[in-house]
Formats: C-alpha cells, sequence, structure tokens
C-alpha cells in the first residue's frame, strides 16, 4: 500500500513529474474545530494514499467526518477556530501549514472540488459561462476570447445540449442535473489533477445521477485524473472507485480495493451499512437490519471502539481499547475491529503503540516517523501553480 | 420500555443482519374479501399557475388504496407525487377530480368539515427537523392535535402522549421535556410520527419520510412504519423516489411521470416484471451495493421535459428508446397487462408486445 513511503523524502526534494505516480498522500490528518464545549476532532488521524488517476470513495453517515476530510485535504477550512495537523502531500508539496496564496493557487488549477449543492454553489447573477472562464483566465492568464470558447468546449464536454447558447444562461435558468454539469465543467476547466467530488449526486433523480457518475468516470479515465468521491451512499462507490475508505466518527474504519470490501467485509460497521440498504433484489417488506441508535457524540467519545455501542458483536474490550487500523490478509486490506468478522484475527489488544489512524500495516519502520515533521518545514517555495 | 415498537433490541441483538423476516406476514398473504377502498382518487388534477403559464402538476391522477394496503408512489423530482399527496389530504385543493376517503368526497368539504373529516389522514413530510415547532417542547408537539380536537386533557392527554412517545421508539421520561432542536433527524422523525398518530388516523400519507435520514436511521425508521402499521391498523400512500426504499415498504407501487400515472403493480411484480419503458429504465438506474453489478450505458438520456409544455400523446416518448409515431399522436391509457397490472404504454415490455429476452 505504501510504497511511497520512501518516495516521499525525494519528492519534497523535487517536485515529482508525471512519472511519479502517487499524486496525494495524507498521514495522520487531524482537523480539530474549536467549540464553545472543547475540542471537536471532525477528523482524527486519517492516512491514505491515493495514485493518478485513481478513485477513492470515501463513505460515511453524516457526522462521520467524511466532508471535513475532504475539505482538509484541500485546506478549505475557516481561517479561525480550526486547527489542522499531520501530513497532505499533494504532488510532493506539503499542504499542511502552506500560506494561503499558495493553496489559492492550487484549487481550481491542480486540484478542484464539485459540492453537493449546485445552485448554492454556482454565483446566481453571474452567466454560467463566465463562472467557468474565470478560473481559466485567473490561473491560465487565458485571454477572454479563448476563455468564452474553452467555456463552450467544456459544457459540451460535460454533456450540456446546444453549449453555445447555455454559455449565456444564468444557473436559474437550468435544472438540477444542468448545475451539477456545470459545476464540473468549472472544477474541470483548468485541467485539475486531483478532483474532490463531495455527494455529487445526491438530491439528482437516478436517472440523472447514474449520467453525472457515468461522466464523471469518463473524464476522469481521458485525463488521468484521480478521484475522490465522497458519499453516504455505498451504491454510488460499489462500481465506480477502484479503493473504500469507511469513515466512523472521524477514523477511517475500514480501507480497502472495492471489490475486497464487498466480498470479504472485516468491519462489523461497514457490514451494518450494507445490511441497513433496502436492496431491489429482496422482495418487499423485507425486514431491514436497522444499525440502533445513532453516531457517537464527537466531544464526548466513548472510550474504547467509537462503534461499540451500536455494534451486534461489541465485547468487553470494545468497550475498554480502541482498535488500531491494522492488515487483513488480502493486499491493501486494513480494517480497526478487535473482533472482525470472516474468521479473521482481531489484533493483539496490548499492541496500540501506532499512534491512532496510522495504519499498522507500515509499522516497524517507525524511524521513518521523524520526517512527517521534517517535511513540515520543507515547503516547496510558493509560485509555479502553472503546470 | 416494551420491546416491540421500535425494535431498537430485536434487530440488533438477531445475531447476523439480513435475516429476512417479514412484517405482518397474515396481512398480506390473505388479505379479506376487498372491503372497498379506504382511499379512492379519481382523476386528480392539480393546475399552478406560474405568471402566464399553466403546469399541470398531476394530470389526472387514479388510484385506490385498500385499508390495510401500503401504496408506494414513486417518480422523479418534479413528477407531481408530492402534490398528488398534498392534494388527498387537501392542502393543496384539487383544480378537478375527486378524493374520496373512507365514503366521503373531500374536495366537497370546506371549513371545519373539512377539518374533522381530515382527521382520519395524517402526513409526515421530508425534513423532520423544520416541520415540528422549535419553540414547543416534545409533549406539547406530540399532544397538540389533542388539544386541537378537545380529544384529552390532563392524565388522559398525558398518557396517551407518553404511550405515543414509547411506540415510536422514544423513552417518554427523557425526551418529554425538551425542544425538537435536541433530536437528530431521525428521532424528529419518530417526533412527528407519533404526532401524527395520537389521533389514530386510519390513513398516513407519507412524502420522502426518509430521504433526508441516513441509511442506518432510515432502515430504523422503516422498519418502525412497519410495526406501527401492524400494530394500529394502518393505512399508508408512501410516496418517494427512492426504488428500493418504495419497494420494501410497499404492497402495491404507482410509477408517475410528469403529472401522470404510468404503471401500478404489486411491488414484487412490478419490479421482477416493469411492464413500462420508463418503470424499466429507472430500475436500470438504481445503483445497488454491489461491486458486481454491470455498468451499463444510462438506460434514458436527458431529464423530463418541462411540465408547462409536455410532450403530445405519451409523456415519456421524447426519452424512450422504443417510441413510435404513435406514441406522439395517441396518448396511452392505463390498460391492464396482468392481474392487478396496469400500464400506460402502447408497447409494454409485459404480454404481446414484449421485446425478445434478449432485446432490451
Amino acid at each position: 500500500m505504501t510504497p511511497g513511503r520512501r518516495r516521499r523524502a525525494d519528492a519534497t526534494a523535487a517536485y515529482p513529474e508525471a512519472d511519479d505516480r502517487r499524486l496525494l498522500e495524507v498521514r495522520d490528518l487531524r482537523t480539530v474545530f474549536t467549540t464553545p464545549r472543547g475540542d471537536l476532532a471532525a477528523v482524527d488521524g486519517v492516512s491514505f494514499t491515493l495514485d493518478r488517476g485513481r478513485t477513492l470513495g470515501v463513505v460515511g453517515e453524516s457526522g462521520s467526518g467524511k466532508t471535513v476530510l475532504s475539505r482538509s485535504v484541500m485546506g478549505l477550512l475557516p481561517l479561525e477556530g480550526v486547527e489542522r495537523s499531520g501530513s497532505v502531500l499533494f504532488e510532493g508539496r506539503e499542504l499542511v501549514g502552506a500560506p494561503l496564496p499558495e493553496l489559492r493557487s492550487l484549487w481550481g488549477s491542480r486540484m478542484s472540488m464539485v459540492f453537493q449543492d449546485p445552485m448554492t454553489s454556482l454565483n446566481p447573477v453571474v452567466r454560467v459561462g463566465h463562472q467557468i472562464a474565470e478560473p481559466l483566465r485567473v490561473h491560465l492568464g487565458v485571454d477572454r476570447k479563448e476563455a468564452n470558447a474553452t467555456a463552450v468546449a467544456l459544457l459540451a464536454q460535460v454533456g450540456i445540449p446546444s453549449p453555445e447558447s447555455r454559455v449565456s444562461a444564468y444557473p436559474f435558468e437550468l435544472s438540477g442535473g444542468m448545475r451539477q454539469r456545470v459545476m464540473m465543467a468549472i472544477a474541470l476547466a483548468c485541467g485539475p489533477r486531483l478532483l474532490l467530488a463531495d455527494e455529487p449526486t445526491t438530491g439528482l433523480d437516478v436517472t440523472v445521477q447514474a449520467q453525472i457518475l457515468d461522466l464523471l468516470s469518463q473524464l476522469r479515465a481521458e485525463r488521468n485524473m484521480a478521484v475522490i468521491l465522497v458519499t453516504h451512499d455505498l451504491g454510488v462507490v460499489a462500481t465506480r472507485t477502484d479503493e473504500i475508505a469507511v469513515m466512523y466518527a472521524g477514523r477511517i474504519v475500514e480501507r480497502a480495493p472495492t471489490t475486497t470490501l464487498f466480498a470479504a467485509t472485516a468491519m462489523p460497521y461497514t457490514e451494518a451499512l450494507l445490511a441497513s440498504t433496502p436492496r431491489l433484489s429482496d422482495p418487499s417488506h423485507t425486514r431491514l437490519a436497522a444499525i440502533e441508535g445513532r453516531p457517537p457524540n464527537l466531544l464526548d467519545l466513548p472510550p474504547g471502539c467509537p462503534f461499540a455501542p451500536r455494534c451486534g458483536y461489541a465485547q468487553p474490550l470494545c468497550h475498554e481499547q480502541r482498535p488500531p487500523l491494522v492488515a487483513a490478509d488480502e493486499p491493501g486490506h486494513l480494517f480497526a475491529c478487535w473482533y472482525p468478522l470472516g474468521g479473521r484475527t482481531g489484533p493483539e489488544p496490548g499492541a496500540e503503540a501506532a499512534p491512532p489512524g496510522l495504519p499498522a500495516v507500515d509499522g516497524g519502520d517507525d524511524a521513518d516517523a521523524p520526517a512527517v515533521g521534517a517535511t513540515l518545514t520543507a515547503v516547496p517555495s510558493p509560485g509555479d501553480p502553472s503546470r | 420500555m416494551s420491546a416491540e415498537p421500535a425494535g431498537d433490541e430485536t434487530v440488533a441483538t438477531d445475531g447476523p443482519p439480513g435475516d429476512g423476516a417479514r412484517a405482518g406476514p397474515d396481512r398480506e398473504a390473505s388479505a379479506p374479501p376487498r372491503p372497498g377502498p379506504l382511499l379512492d382518487v379519481i382523476d386528480l388534477e392539480v393546475t399552478f399557475h406560474h405568471g402566464r403559464d399553466r403546469v399541470q402538476a398531476v394530470a389526472g391522477v387514479s388510484l385506490s388504496i385498500a385499508p390495510g394496503e401500503t401504496l408506494g408512489l414513486v417518480g422523479e423530482s418534479g413528477c407531481g407525487k408530492s402534490t398528488t399527496g398534498r392534494a388527498i389530504v387537501q392542502v393543496e385543493r384539487p383544480t378537478s377530480g375527486s378524493v374520496v376517503f373512507d365514503g366521503v368526497a373531500l374536495e366537497r368539504l370546506s371549513g371545519g368539515d373539512l377539518r374533522r373529516a381530515r382527521t382520519g389522514i395524517q402526513m409526515i413530510f421530508q425534513d423532520p427537523v423544520s416541520s415540528l415547532n422549535p419553540r414547543r417542547r416534545v409533549r406539547d408537539v406530540v399532544a397538540e392535535p389533542l388539544d386541537i380536537w378537545h380529544r384529552a386533557s390532563g392524565d388522559e392527554r398525558l398518557d396517551i402522549v407518553h404511550t405515543m412517545l414509547e411506540a415510536v421508539g422514544l423513552d417518554p421520561d427523557l425526551v418529554s421535556d425538551r425542544y425538537p432542536r435536541e433530536f437528530s433527524g431521525g428521532q424528529c422523525q419518530r417526533i412527528s410520527i407519533a404526532r401524527a398518530l395520537v389521533l389514530e388516523p386510519r390513513l398516513l400519507v407519507c412524502d420522502e419520510v426518509v430521504s433526508a435520514l441516513d441509511v442506518s436511521v432510515q432502515a430504523q425508521i422503516l422498519n418502525l412504519l412497519e410495526d406501527l402499521k401492524a400494530r394500529y391498523g394502518l393505512t399508508l400512500l408512501f410516496i418517494a423516489h427512492d426504488l428500493a426504499v418504495v419497494k420494501s415498504i410497499s404492497d402495491r407501487v404507482a410509477v408517475m411521470y410528469l403529472g401522470k400515472l404510468c404503471e401500478v403493480a404489486p411491488a414484487d411484480v412490478l419490479y421482477e416484471a416493469p411492464a413500462h419503458h420508463y418503470t424499466s429504465a429507472l430500475m436500470a438506474a438504481v445503483l445497488e451495493p454491489d461491486p458486481g453489478q454491470p455498468v451499463r450505458p444510462p438506460a434514458v438520456q436527458g431529464e423530463p421535459p418541462s411540465p408547462i409544455n409536455p410532450p403530445s400523446g405519451c409523456r415519456f416518448r421524447t426519452r424512450c428508446a422504443r417510441a413510435e409515431v404513435r406514441c406522439a399522436r395517441e396518448e396511452p391509457q392505463l390498460r391492464e397487462v396482468a392481474a392487478s397490472h396496469v400500464v400506460a404504454c402502447h408497447f409494454p415490455l409485459v404480454g404481446p408486445t414484449a421485446p425478445e429476452p434478449d432485446a432490451r
């Protein structure tokens, strides 16, 4: 999973080029909000890597931290009242602690985001063509005429009929599906290497949802762009991702290649999520296996496994100690559970040496650990936003 | 709290999830000789005026629901399914057509008569948080219908509220004195359900009641509705856009497109053998949590046309792969293709016009 550990040191030394397959490396990312009732760790020690052209699905219930995770990766967080620590290496640059102008030069050009609600994300009083052309002019310095021509081409690429006339439409003149396509055209305008899609199809009709997801896969393949697809819907990620991370209470509780996750589920939470989803193949009035209770309060987490209070398999140990994220037998499969499913043996209870969230799979080379701190200082000089 | 209503214990400790126990098996197995529908909607039309345009949100919908039945109403946004639900409750007065509930034509009533007749129908809405008054305690929210109708007061009133909160899986001692904002979406939806049930309605109109909830909570609420239906002998009109959710809870399902019904069938039949091309396309677009699911090109392209100017003939023809000249000229009427399976299509996927097994 992480041959890039060693590679990272080189990556910070010089900008990696297209031959470097590793696009993003997130290590022990923590995002803590300061609230009147105490510190709230919405993202609590998350690590993962993403190669160019690959798709990672991030799945979780509301409040699991999946949206905050995607924003933390980009650095799109409030300027005050929030603390981000850990490491986000994007194309070899450390983004945690990077100055705002540097982040701004990346947003929209190297990494961009598609949000859930296209109506509130688009400017209602600006024609969509202008909104698509704006990043082109800001980041690439393209002149107005060329930017407008590109906007028309982009609208055609995202499947909007008669793009020449739609380019001068206002957002309210478009349907929800069309607006989401416009959002994608804006996000793709500068040819980003990483696209974060936060619930891009929630709120759209099923027929339109399938169209948007297909479009996303097609554009990803054409542009060798990596995608992080954040959703609450396991159906959305089942057929369109390479890997899935399941989040619960701010942490990744299971991570696996997509087919492995569904075929060899290790974490009871993942199993419970799957079982509570109604399926077309079940006869009507099939009793759903609901997960009782609700996600824990992040301000007052239980001492053990955060899922233990709702887990049907919980044992005393689960309420006492937090399980580390450890490797399963299948390649690339990690889970955080003392009593995993499928006849697996869980981690040794005493062995919680690994800091929370750091996968124990690459434990052992802990001599490497100071490098995280070292990279924080080795921030590449700002500038060079182009390509 | 007793174990039966919310299934809080039953489900979680039932061993590995997914043991497909059926809720209330006796009801759907042996429907008694039909006593006549509880709700009969005849040629319902609702027209809105938008500037100079007329929007026919509901364009002639007829359906009936037998006592104890759950009818699912499914369709994409803008198809008129919510308006149909609101027109049945007379929140939106129908432009024409009739809504006969328990033998009474609601559209002819007004004022106090309508309100009195309507106590037998209650509605639950999509957004549970905004449908509860934030400044009233849960106890008063749930008791309000009782207060309005002077059904109970004093200890009796509190007893009813207590029983109702327990029935929806909330601990009355913990929740009665609190305010809606202190609860999660799923809990607020439970409170809404309790409020809807205190008047002992016979028909419950559920408008997208689980679409704002997480899957785990959605399953809790769906199970709760099944339990309450069995316990109180309720009849449900369940309006939603999610086909899997609708199938899970419904006895029969009606599919709606641009203000009209295109297909009505028993739930299992509809999903096994959809007769309308739109139903089939809808089902093909459902994303199941199964990586082995084949990724097919979308069965329909584009989006529904504007209801301001609907297509002539069959309203789905502009997106239908099977459409012919006849579909533009002649509007297909609902007709039976199998027992209690009706479809409005000139070339249904079931019956003599069905394509070869290979062709889609």
